[in-house]
């Protein structure tokens, strides 16, 4: 009898338990989409100009994709312009904005507004129109203002490289078992140092049939991120430095020409 | 080739920054302007935001006023004497001028202020210096002696006034006396439009020393370097201290530039006639003037910007 119930037991966590967890693996639904993002980390340093971003990433009958890139939304103070005495123009009143991303980029394999529903691009907040209906403006006594200012707080991010929308710039590659995307695009050097989402979205008949996301930091590093640190933690010892430096520089550059002034004669 | 800069957070052409610095350096040698009323819309214009790029330009120019001072001493063309005095009065002035601006600015409209200041101060010392550098060149085609006379008489009679004040010196280097509350109210005029300004105040010093003062155009140079060199110095330590605003890495860019062009600035300057020089110095100030009253006029490119600067 013992033997019996040694055997029993022997059974379950030999064969039922793994065997359990197997069948529970396989009847998974398999992550179809995958990306990649090279490189996910970005070192800000002394000669940092931007940088060059691929992604790439396989899933199977790919047909229509979306990229999207963006950081957390946060709020921005800007000053506005206006007619002063109805002939100059000055920067007049502050402006909050609410609720936008620092860097917002949507990338697609053809015309957004062909590929994507406008429910799903709703949802999703993909493209300006959507990602604007979300945003609040308040001027400077916390009233809200006219959204007109939305157009220009546009432009003045699709100027700094920030808000980019590129339409057909996805490439896709069919394979025999799974069909590969690529992308590259310029990462700007006004972006801010922090986490930056970058979203895949896998798109049939308008709607999103799956997904996968990736991130990338961006870092301030060496001297950069000293400097920086230092301007930030130790302002009184950053300012005493930055004049001795200056007034260093400038009297080493007197002496130098007062020797190669006497040189002459 | 591009250098990231830590606390304006974007990334410069080396050669552009340094250039700029070469530039200004060299006015700033020639005139002794610091070169902040060129400087701040120069960096601006190549993306640099406007509170970094007014409180870095500081940071420079103590590195071009140190190298020009100096140069300047060396030639003995620095009244030590009259510098002080304007300085006292400088400091007052900013420190007067930095109160009034937080006032304006707490009740809207500092900027509207700042601006018609540039357009008026600018346009007026521009004017007048161009002015009456092209009657002092014609005049001088001229017999000397007739000129001499002629000037002798004015001097006298403008100086009437003057000399009634209390606590007269005489300044030797310059070698004009003077009452001691002359310079040290000019200071603190130039001081409170200085710092309305956001600029050292060279361009305003120069003309006050040349007209008011009747100082020899060497020793103005040398004298307003040396008061730039201090003011700066002041305002550098106060924008890292509260504002954390210097941007150290682009002064250090300007700063390679400035010194040289401090430096070819002064030997050029020794070849060149004192009205030739006042022209050419009216000639950039009345530029830049045009320049703000365009912006002033013209519809913007974008009507949202970054606040801080002018």
């Amino acid at each position: 009898m013992k033997n019996f119930q040694r055997y029993v037991s022997r059974f379950i966590i030999r064969i039922i338990i793994p065997g359990f967890f197997i069948g529970l693996f396989l009847t998974l639904p398999v992550k179809a989409l995958n990306i990649k993002v090279v490189p996910a980390e970005i070192s800000v340093n002394f000669g940092y100009h931007g940088s060059t971003l691929t992604v790439t990433g396989q899933g199977k009958d790919l047909n229509d994709l979306v990229i999207k890139v963006s950081n957390p939304s946060h709020d921005v103070e800007l000053k506005y312009m206006d007619k002063v005495g109805g002939i100059f123009w000055m920067k007049k009143g502050m402006l909050k904005f609410l609720n936008l991303p620092g860097v917002y980029m949507v990338f697609s394999t053809a015309q957004l507004n062909k590929i994507i529903s406008d429910k799903t691009r709703l949802e999703q907040g993909i493209g300006y129109e959507d990602l604007l209906k979300s945003a609040k403006i308040l001027d400077s006594q916390g009233k809200e203002a006219d959204k007109k200012w939305l157009k220009d707080f546009l432009s003045l991010k699709e100027h700094e490289k920030l808000y980019i929308i590129e339409e057909g710039t996805i490439k896709k590659t069919k394979g025999q078992a799974e069909d590969s995307f690529q992308l590259s695009f310029k990462w700007p050097y006004q972006a801010a140092p922090g986490k930056y989402e970058i979203k895949i979205y896998a798109l049939k008949d308008g709607n999103i049939s799956d997904s996968a996301t990736a991130s990338i930091q961006v870092t301030r590093t060496g001297l950069v991120a000293a400097v920086s640190e230092m301007a930030r933690d130790h302002a009184a010892l950053y300012g005493l430095m930055a004049i001795v430096i200056a007034l260093a520089a400038g009297l080493l550059v007197g002496v130098i020409f007062k020797k190669g002034g006497e040189g002459g004669h | 080739m591009y250098i990231y800069l830590p606390i304006a957070l974007t990334s410069v052409n080396f050669l552009v920054v340094t250039g700029l610095g070469l530039a200004v350096g060299l006015l700033s040698g020639l005139f002794g302007v610091g070169g902040g009323f060129l400087m701040t819309p120069l960096l601006m214009m190549i993306g640099i935001p406007p509170t970094i790029a007014a409180a870095t330009d500081a940071n420079q120019i103590v590195a071009a006023s140190a190298s020009g001072s100096f140069a300047h001493w060396r030639l003995g063309n620095v009244d030590f004497k009259m510098g002080l005095f304007l300085l006292v009065g400088g400091f007052a002035g900013g420190a007067g001028g930095v109160q009034l601006i937080k006032f304006l600015r707490a009740q809207g409209g500092a900027d509207f202020l700042i601006k018609m200041t540039y357009v008026v101060m600018l346009g007026l010392v521009g004017s007048f210096m161009f002015i009456e550098s092209l009657h002092a060149l014609r005049k001088s085609k001229k017999t000397a002696s007739q000129k001499d006379t002629t000037s002798h008489v004015t001097e006298k009679k403008k100086k009437g006034l003057l000399a009634s004040l209390p606590l007269q010196v005489y300044f030797d280097k310059s070698k004009v006396t003077h009452s001691a509350i002359i310079p040290m109210v000019l200071g603190i005029f130039v001081g409170v439009l200085a710092a309305v300004m956001g600029v050292g105040g060279g361009f305003l010093m120069v003309p006050v020393m040349i007209y008011l003062l009747r100082m020899p155009m060497h020793v103005v140079v040398g004298t307003s370097l040396f008061q730039i060199l201090f003011t700066c110095i002041e305002v550098t330590f106060l924008q890292a201290y509260s504002n954390h605003t210097v941007d150290f890495t682009l002064a250090l860019l300007l700063l390679v530039g400035s010194v040289f062009g401090a430096q070819i600035g002064t030997v050029l300057g020794r070849k060149l006639k004192g009205d030739q020089l006042k022209i050419m110095l009216a000639v950039i100030v009345l530029a830049v003037t045009v320049k703000i009253v365009l912006e002033l006029v013209l519809q913007p490119s974008f009507m949202l910007a970054l606040s801080g600067g002018h």
